[in-house]
């Protein structure tokens, strides 16, 4: 049997939280929005397994960037739309370092910029990112070598136009 | 923006967004998970209602009884035990060896970059030959160790039945899965496996 105040106490503790993760990985915050409370509608759908997992939280954060990659992979014409878009200059309630630092995400590949937001703003250890991304350790270690060295010149300087070029975006992973 | 404070910008940035969110009330998010599970819910229900229908009919030019005769555990029964025993012209139906489960599971996880923790579910498995080649069908769980991937691949992959062949002196291959919604002919839509296994599966109802 569903619980619906076990389901919205973990929702209301969690929700801007996860929106907030979301946003670092996609640079939108109506597109970390959509597919966040997406994720929890499933994460209801099955909440009698998903409540019963040592973490719904990371089940939710997993299923967002999977609907992510499969949205992404459906839908050519919104593809088109961020390609042209790519990160939201001004965001409301971000702060404009912040969003620089967002846009310094976007400019690096999906599985590094996952692995580093696993890692240095969810605070998941090397193992705990490899479990939920289901890469071995060493994988996530060079990623996040690799993805602070790809991102250090972003954030050294900052530049006027963050708009990453079709090749920089990568829709792969999350 | 020096490159080392880029993590304390990145936290204390994305604790600031957070808290200027306003998300969407919980009932909204649990009513579009209601949504959700209608939508699955009328497939399998159209599935289901297409199933009896289709046995019913067969029952009934067989026996000349009338369909409604023919309670619905009547026909579950009858379906298990002639999928159990019977045989057609050139296929059977087979009691499956827990050998078979493991190659055949070992087979899907070669299919599948990632998918290591999972297993047949149970009731679920179907298993027989046609002139030399067999069979097999299943729907797969995740298992004990199953990461966060392989749930959520599961998840979007776990109502749809798997199907595999392997020839003579050959090994198990994956070859065909169900899509979504499931054909209302069940495993009998799927080109791989003989009208005839179909049959004698009932369709892998």
């Amino acid at each position: 049997m569903r619980d619906p105040s076990d389901f919205d106490a973990f929702y209301a503790g969690s929700v801007r939280r996860l929106i907030s993760q979301m946003y670092a990985m996609t640079g939108s915050r109506t597109e970390a929005e959509d597919l966040v409370q997406e994720a929890y509608a499933r994460a209801w759908q099955s909440w009698e397994k998903v409540s019963a997992y040592r973490d719904p939280e990371a089940w939710v954060r997993t299923v967002a960037c999977r609907i992510r990659v499969s949205v992404w992979r459906k839908t050519v014409n919104r593809m088109a739309a961020h390609r042209r878009h790519g990160v939201e200059d001004e965001v409301p309630g971000a702060s404009a370092d912040y969003v620089a630092v967002v846009a310094a995400l976007r400019r690096i590949p999906s599985e590094q910029r996952r692995a580093i937001v696993l890692h240095h703003l969810v605070g998941l250890s090397v193992e705990e990112v490899a479990h939920e991304t289901g890469a071995r350790p060493g994988t996530v270690k060079a990623r996040l070598s690799r993805g602070r060295q790809a991102m250090a010149p972003y954030l050294s300087d900052i530049t006027p136009d963050p708009r990453p070029t079709d090749q920089e975006v990568s829709h792969h992973g999350c | 923006m020096a490159a080392e404070d880029f993590e304390t910008i990145l936290k204390a940035g994305a604790a600031d967004f957070a808290t200027q969110l306003t998300p969407r009330p919980a009932p909204a998010v649990r009513a579009r998970g209601e949504q959700l599970l209608r939508r699955r819910r009328t497939a399998t229900t159209a599935l289901a209602v297409a199933l009896m229908a289709a046995v019913a009919g067969g029952a009934f030019a067989a026996t000349g009884l009338s369909r409604h005769s023919t309670s619905p555990a009547a026909i579950a029964t009858q379906r298990t035990a002639s999928a159990s025993s019977a045989s057609s012209a050139s296929c059977r139906s087979l009691v499956v060896p827990q050998a078979v489960k493991d190659a055949v599971t070992e087979a899907y996880r070669q299919s599948q970059t990632g998918l290591v923790h999972i297993a047949p579910v149970k009731g679920t498995f179907y298993y027989g030959t046609c002139d030399g080649t067999t069979y097999a069908a299943t729907r797969f769980t995740p298992t004990s160790g199953a990461t966060l991937g392989e749930q959520v691949q599961l998840q979007d992959e776990g109502s749809a039945a798997k199907y595999f062949t392997k020839p003579p002196n050959g090994t198990w291959t994956y070859v065909a899965t169900d899509g979504f919604p499931r054909s209302p002919r069940g495993c009998a839509a799927i080109p791989q496996i003989p009208a005839p296994l179909a049959a004698l599966w009932a369709d892998c109802g």
